[in-house]
């Protein structure tokens, strides 16, 4: 490691970082300049470009957080959270990661506003999450098979959620609306990310499936004892149906 | 000591375009797209970007340019992040791969920006090993492009070219340079880009950016949003003078055009090779 090298990039981060403009003079130090352009200019477009950066990925990924929240207030919270939680990812897809649960931490804000960046980030995340397996059972195929050689997974790239909101109205309609509980997942079939509200018995079952288990584990746990055997198999099959729950071989599935 | 293929005229694949490309055939020879924009977030996966860039694969030969090596930090090398890469680089197996001349953070911050070094002899000796471990981590050479910069450091004792061709020279890197980012940056520091082109080792010249800016008046700043610029298209036609054709591409990174608008901006690199050849 060269110490020069640290020393000289310490100090432009710092300025480019920094809230605070430093004198004409402190720049010209470090900073070669011209007549025309001097090196309090030339620092400046590196420390807006920094900030601008910052800020229009957060305003990219969380749209409909900010139309809700309004672009100044949007605007003043983005700067807390590039000044609080400066971006630590080797790519700028990863900054906002942390958004949702920035807004959450801060008491005044309404909680629609933290719920609605968690759906929000979810719908980015989803286009990373790992494609769904390729060898799984048919459900003609479930028939030949006892219960404790199939496994029930849930699709990699579901991310479950309850809210207070209609949250997928308010996203979709892109105004406030009154309180009113809700179950809703983000998905992806393939390429394109699908949205979908579940009811509660749905939501036990996909929240419940957060990682591989045998069929006969998940008839036999408590968790579901109470549900009916109908509601139990019409909510089963659709969810598979849509691509949201799948079943797989026991030798087929990592644990 | 080239060792990419001579491919002929590329362009930088955007998302609006990804249609054109798997839908049509363009005449284009060969892609460039963005590492990051296939990198998982933890380990690789075969997201859905990914498949679609395996189908484009089959029509046309891919070139990987990265962003987030930084390269010229003071930080250790993100090991983390080139097992992606090299992940990434065994799954679309690209023609040659590049990243940038460039620091973009330190202390483990991230600035997301490609920022300028001090031209310093510590910094050479600090980037040519960095250079070495990463082309032996990944079993192959890599390119480094000239970034275009609006700051100097006045600790510099070396002319961004002479600092370029050394760090090329001691790492036996490749170059990609880009035409549009040295002129960019001759503008803001007052410095002759015709003598930068000149004095760089030619041979390691593996491929050129060319690319749009903005001009701010007294200063430009490098914003691929706007059609290659006249002064930029002579530097190049001289460069092609000197050193003979070299795989070619235009970036354009927004206001993106039709791809047949590119394709035929990119005509215009093609022409200007083909009469060079014709005289030759
Ligand atoms: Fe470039």
């Amino acid at each position: 490691m060269s110490r020069d090298v640290l020393k000289s990039q310490d100090w432009f981060l710092n300025a480019i970082r920094s809230a605070n403009v430093k004198s004409k003079q402190i720049y010209a130090k470090k900073i070669n300049q011209t007549p025309t352009f001097n090196a309090s200019e030339r620092m400046g477009i590196y420390r807006n470009a920094y900030r601008i950066r910052l800020k229009e990925c957060l305003a990219e990924d969380f749209p409909v957080t900010a139309k809700l929240m309004g672009s100044k207030k949007f605007d003043r919270i983005s700067e807390d959270y590039i000044r609080l939680r400066p971006s630590r990812y080797s790519s700028l897809v990863d900054f906002g990661e942390n958004f949702a649960k920035f807004l959450r931490n801060k008491r005044a804000l309404s909680k629609i506003f933290s719920e609605l960046a968690d759906y929000e980030w979810a719908i980015i995340d989803c286009r990373f999450t790992e494609n769904r397996p390729k060898n799984l059972l048919k459900p003609d195929q479930l028939a030949e098979l006892s219960p404790e050689e199939i496994m029930v997974e849930r699709d990699p790239s579901v991310f479950a959620m309850e809210s207070s909101w209609p949250l997928i109205q308010v996203w979709r309609k892109k105004r406030q609306l009154p309180k009113k509980k809700s179950f809703l997942i983000v998905h992806r079939r393939d390429r394109s990310i699908q949205f979908c509200s579940l009811d509660a018995h749905a939501y036990k079952i996909v929240s419940y499936l957060t990682q591989p288990t045998s069929l006969i584990a998940v008839l036999s746990d408590k968790t579901f004892k109470n549900f009916d055997a109908k509601i139990w198999n019409r909510t089963f099959k659709t969810l598979v149906k849509n691509e949201i729950v799948f079943y797989r071989h026991k030798n087929f599935s990592i644990l | 000591m080239r060792n990419t293929p001579y491919l002929g005229f590329g362009l930088g694949l955007r998302n609006p375009h990804y249609k054109d490309v798997l839908k049509g055939t363009p005449k284009v020879d060969w892609l460039e797209v963005i590492s990051e924009n296939f990198l998982g977030r933890e380990n690789l996966t075969a997201g859905p970007g990914l498949d679609r860039l395996l189908e484009i694969r089959e029509k046309y030969p891919i070139v990987l340019h990265g962003v987030s090596l930084s390269i010229g930090s003071a930080d250790p090398l993100n090991k983390k992040y080139m097992k992606r890469v090299k992940d990434l680089y065994e799954v679309v197996k690209p023609v040659w791969v590049s990243d940038h001349l460039c620091w973009t953070g330190v202390h483990g911050l991230n600035a997301h920006d490609l920022l300028p070094i001090p031209y310093t002899k510590s910094a050479i000796r600090h980037i040519v090993g960095r250079v070495k471990a990463v082309q032996d981590f990944y079993g192959r050479q890599i390119l480094l492009e000239n970034v275009s910069s609006y700051a100097e450091f006045s600790e510099s004792t070396y002319t961004e070219w002479e600092f370029l061709a050394e760090v090329a020279d001691k790492s036996d890197s490749g170059i990609l340079l880009d035409v549009n980012n040295v002129y960019v940056s001759s503008f803001n520091h007052g410095f002759d880009p015709y003598q930068y082109l000149k004095n760089l080792p030619h041979d390691r010249i593996q491929q050129i950016h060319l690319a749009g800016h903005t001009n701010k008046g007294r200063y430009l700043i490098d914003t691929h949003d706007h059609p290659v610029v006249e002064k930029v298209w002579q530097l190049y036609e001289w460069l092609l003078q000197e050193i003979g054709p070299r795989n070619t591409m235009i970036e354009r990174d927004d206001h993106i055009p039709p791809f047949e608008e590119l394709v035929a901006e990119l005509d215009r690199a093609r022409a200007l090779v083909k009469r060079q050849k014709r005289t030759a």
